[in-house]
């Protein structure tokens, strides 16, 4: 039952979290403590490990995995930041801004020595907040009162997961958040317990919830942490604050709607209020786990054919974690996320799992930590002993996921996912003309535009759904509406699903009205490129359909 | 447009920072566990130091005084001797002086003959008939705490200290509209800010249960006579010399006090003080503190009550203009930034006034909370108004003295 006692009533006097000299990653300190002759301190082993991680993040990158829709639409997002608006088609709300505004400011660096913004570029970006992240999930478990071991294991179980590099990988708003969301657990739970860090939690948490409404989640945990790791007298000021900054931040994002008189639904605009209709009601539901063959099963399984041990370990710890008042703020996290994602019916998109992913880490590897100690306080014998379970333990684990860990980071280091989509702008930068109308999915437009192609959304590339999507402006842009067209790029996004293409009458005009040009990759994988022709329909738009099937 | 947008930005830039540094100052106690507990609560020992306490009267109602000289005759110290401090002029104040003072050996009439009266001629002249070591001011309507002196004392020699800065607090929270943000500024001021400006080595002193040894009052020649933050002014020469200020507080040894009795009073306060810092300021003699971070903080805290009152006047103006001039919408977005460190300081405001009601057992009622943050802009116009009046004052010369007259509302609410 000792597992089950706090073990450190007082707080533990690790570093605290904003002061450098005190933070063993930087490499000013790397220097001091690592010197010559000596011992190896922890910063190198904490810089060692967090290398290792980015490396395998940064290798073969743009090969794999396979460009994600979402990840064309944030970069070409970001892209339009620089031309002074939040999207180059008309900003629905669909998410708030914060996630490609971030993004806008890392893309803007390289284009100073002419690396014009892309979804490689943008990768890397993705990589530099994992090893943001990977460093605050280490120094989360310090605050939390975990061994330097312990800590380091924590990161490493997250930075080195097939799931973590697959998902983390891809340009997606909820990797932006993860370094908001996790720096703000370990504000709250620094053991300087300064007003002004609950201040920065709350600003991080805003920041967080306007990069991806989802970050929204993690409230409850936070509020958890704050109040059991605050300075008692005082915690009435932190809790204020924390929700003062989190509540002025986030208000930035109404307060933009309602200057645009955007903020309720009426005749001839958009507005939040229908954008949140649409995420929170109209969007179907994904079914539940358990039943086989619903979208959310599907999600399930594509999670767990990367990784078992940190989604299905990271909640039975995360459980357990509830019962131990130093790790409480974690297991409420990784519970909250978990029972959200129960709830039977809701829309359960596959990045959802990301934001849980960097405290199902530290909830295993807390649980251990507490597990070791708990045994070895009961007497040299059980120490022995202990120490042999840890290690049974870890060979377990290492029996139950080793070879699909090795698998699976085999194929992040060696496939070529994205080779059809390679080759298919390369056929299209030798043979169109750049003032041709391309309807593609997302993830080909500032490929294409960097190509010289009209960034205007219209007469260059288009985003494919916005033929249906976005009537008001392709009326203005596209008076013959599919005609207009020239060719398609036709990917695994587009015909996905043969009810939701059926349910847009321009694209699937479009596609019965084309006839095949080109094509690479097989079933999922296939990339192909047709060309649409005036006169009668070519093809029925199921026979297109089953071929990517 | 861009000029307009230019300075909207610049505006709100500066307002910004002006509401964020008053912040960050006035939550220093709250900011860590450290701060939190650093306020020097004063313990006890057997006295060793003998005090000649001052209290300055003018026009006073006997009814004040001598429940003032009461308290003080109270403490539990051994060694003390009062003086009411009084003008030759106010023969009225004179004559209550003289009965208060017959019913106590140690209480004394000090009568100040300069033809110009303020108070810091009458505490200078107060000073040659003074034999304590260490100089005590304690205003006429304070009410101070019976072991005040024996804490101080104790603080004086344990901190090996120059000057101690006891905490005043006002009691009436509900006497005006403005008493309860009156109570709460001194609350914040006395229990958090002044801990912080006593860290970085620059305290304007406060006119009230500060108590400095006597031989260094002399070596300094005492106060300056001319000026009308003569407190203030002590303690920026005090602290160019290097001098040790301690600050300490403790709810229980808190002097009480109230807060002027009406608008008009209160605005004539807040014009004098204003106009006190402004002579503070110009005379220079913070330039001289050794670090760039004290003349800094210096220069800020004398020049806050512009800051504030410029900030109060003009945020309202530069989130409308920035509306109704249809400005690019990033640019309305900034002009609203100076409301994230308004509201978060309302917002903390509410603790204090909470915390300070049970440290001192006053009930706070749900009203107040409300009166607190309806109060708050209203409040801001007074200060505001009390600002432009020191400034016209200033180019006109006018340095005349306006004193609070004092009712004694602080004694119901103690009695209450």
């Amino acid at each position: 039952m000792s597992l089950l006692e706090g073990r450190h009533l007082a707080p533990v006097p690790t570093g605290p979290v904003a002061r450098p000299s005190d933070a063993p990653e930087t490499p000013g300190s790397l220097r001091r403590r690592g010197g010559l002759g000596r011992r190896p301190g922890p910063a190198v082993w904490v810089g060692l490990a967090v290398a290792l991680v980015a490396l395998v993040h940064v290798a073969n990158l743009n090969g794999w995995p396979a460009y994600f829709d979402d990840e064309g639409t944030y970069v070409a997002q970001a892209w339009a930041v620089y031309q002074g608006d939040l999207a180059h088609y008309t900003y629905w709300y669909d998410h708030p801004p914060a996630g490609w505004l971030q993004l806008a400011s890392f893309l803007g660096l390289p284009t100073l020595v002419g690396v014009e913004p892309s979804i490689t570029v943008a990768r890397y970006v993705m990589v530099l907040y994992t090893v943001v992240t990977a460093l605050l999930v280490y120094r989360l478990g310090r605050n939390l009162g975990l061994r330097r071991g312990f800590s380091l294991g924590a990161m490493l179980l997250w930075g080195l997961s097939p799931l973590v590099v697959f998902e983390g990988r891809q340009v997606m708003l909820d990797n932006l958040t993860l370094p908001w969301v996790v720096g703000a657990m370990a504000l709250v739970t620094s053991p300087r317990r300064n007003l002004w860090q609950y201040v920065g939690a709350g600003v991080c948490f805003g920041v967080a919830v306007l990069t991806k409404e989802t970050a929204v989640l993690a409230a409850p945990a936070l509020l958890v942490g704050l109040w059991a790791y605050a300075y008692r007298p005082t915690r009435a000021f932190g809790v204020v604050g924390a929700l003062m900054a989190s509540g002025l931040v986030i208000g930035l994002y109404p307060l933009y709607a309602l200057l645009k008189l955007e903020l309720f639904a009426g005749p001839d605009h958009v507005s939040v209020q229908d954008a949140v209709l649409f995420q929170l009601v109209d969007r179907g539901g994904s079914g539940n786990f358990w039943q086989v063959g619903s979208d959310a099963y599907t999600v399930l399984d594509s999670w767990l054919f990367y990784d078992e041990l940190l989604p299905i370990g990271g909640v039975v710890a995360g459980l357990v974690c509830l019962a131990v008042p130093r790790l409480r703020c974690v297991g409420v996290l990784v519970t909250t996320m978990a029972v959200v994602a129960l709830r039977p019916g809701g829309y359960m998109p596959v990045m959802y799992v990301i934001g849980v992913l960097p405290f199902a880490a530290v909830a295993i590897a807390g649980i251990a930590d507490r597990a070791t100690t708990a045994v070895a306080s009961r007497g040299p014998r059980l120490r022995l002993a202990g120490r042999a379970g840890l290690v049974a333990a870890l060979l377990a684990v290492v029996a139950w996921t080793g070879p699909t860990h090795a698998d699976r980071i085999e194929l992040a280091l060696t496939d070529e996912g994205t080779e059809p989509y390679d080759s298919a702008v390369a056929w299209m930068d030798a043979n169109l003309e750049r003032d041709t109308r391309i309807a593609a999915s997302d993830s080909y437009w500032s490929t294409l535009v960097n190509l010289g192609w009209s960034s205007d959304g219209w007469s260059g590339p288009i985003w494919a759904y916005k033929l249906d999507g976005d009537p008001i402006a392709r009326r203005a842009n596209l008076p013959d509406g599919w005609r207009s067209v020239d060719y398609l790029v036709l990917d695994r996004t587009i015909l996905d699903s043969r009810l939701t293409l059926e349910s847009k009458p321009q694209l699937s005009r479009a596609i019965r009205h084309s006839e095949p040009v080109a094509e690479w990759g097989e079933r999922s994988t296939l990339v192909q490129i047709r060309r649409v022709v005036d006169g009668p329909a070519q093809t029925k738009l199921y026979d297109v359909w089953r071929r990517a099937q | 447009m861009t000029a307009l947008v230019v300075l909207v930005v610049v505006v709100a830039v500066a307002l910004t920072t002006i509401s964020a540094a008053t912040l960050w100052w006035m939550m220093h106690a709250w900011g860590s566990p450290e701060a939190y507990e650093s306020i020097n609560a004063p313990r006890t020992d057997r006295p060793g130091l003998s005090f000649s306490l001052i209290m300055p009267c003018r026009d006073e109602s006997e009814r004040v005084m001598a429940e003032t000289v009461r308290r003080l005759l109270a403490q539990d110290h051994p060694d003390f001797e009062v003086f009411i401090s009084l003008g030759h002029d106010d023969e009225a104040t004179i004559e209550a002086a003289r009965r208060i003072a017959a019913r106590d050996p140690r209480v004394h009439i000090a009568i100040n003959h300069d033809e110009h009266k303020n108070k810091p001629r009458q505490l200078n002249s107060t000073l040659q008939e003074c034999s304590g070591d260490v100089v005590g001011i304690i205003d006429a309507e304070s009410l101070t705490a019976p072991g005040l002196l024996r804490h101080v004392d104790h603080t004086f020699r344990r901190e090996g200290a120059d000057v101690v800065q006891g905490a005043v607090h006002l009691m009436n929270l509900r006497s005006r509209w403005f008493s309860l943000r009156n109570c709460l500024e001194y609350r914040i001021w006395f229990r958090s800010r002044l801990h912080g400006h006593a860290d970085n080595g620059f305290v304007p002193l406060g006119g009230n249960t500060v108590f400095i040894r006597r031989a260094l009052l002399e070596e300094v020649g005492g106060w300056d006579g001319d000026c009308l933050a003569e407190d203030c002014e002590i303690g920026v020469r005090l602290s160019v010399l290097g001098k040790k200020t301690v600050c300490v507080y403790e709810p229980a040894l808190v002097t009480q006090e109230e807060t002027p009795d009406t608008v008009a009073a209160f605005v004539k306060q807040r014009t004098r003080w204003a106009l006190g810092f402004m002579q503070v300021m110009a005379k220079g003699e913070w330039r001289k503190l050794p670090t760039r971070r004290q003349r800094v903080r210096a220069l800020w805290l004398l020049s806050q009550q512009y800051t504030v009152a410029f900030a109060g006047l003009v945020l309202p103006l530069a989130v409308a203009s920035a509306i109704i001039g249809g400005l690019p919408i990033l640019a309305v977005l900034i002009a609203f930034a100076p409301l994230a460190p308004a509201l978060m300081t309302i917002a903390f405001e509410i603790i204090v006034l909470h915390e300070f009601g049970r440290d001192l057992q006053v009930r706070i009622r749900a009203l107040d909370y409300v009166w607190l943050v309806v109060s708050t802009p209203f409040y801001q116009l007074l200060l505001a108004a009390a600002s432009l009046r020191a400034v016209g004052k200033y180019w006109s010369g006018n340095f005349s003295w306006e004193k609070t007259s004092h009712v004694g509302a602080h004694l119901e609410e103690v009695a209450a």
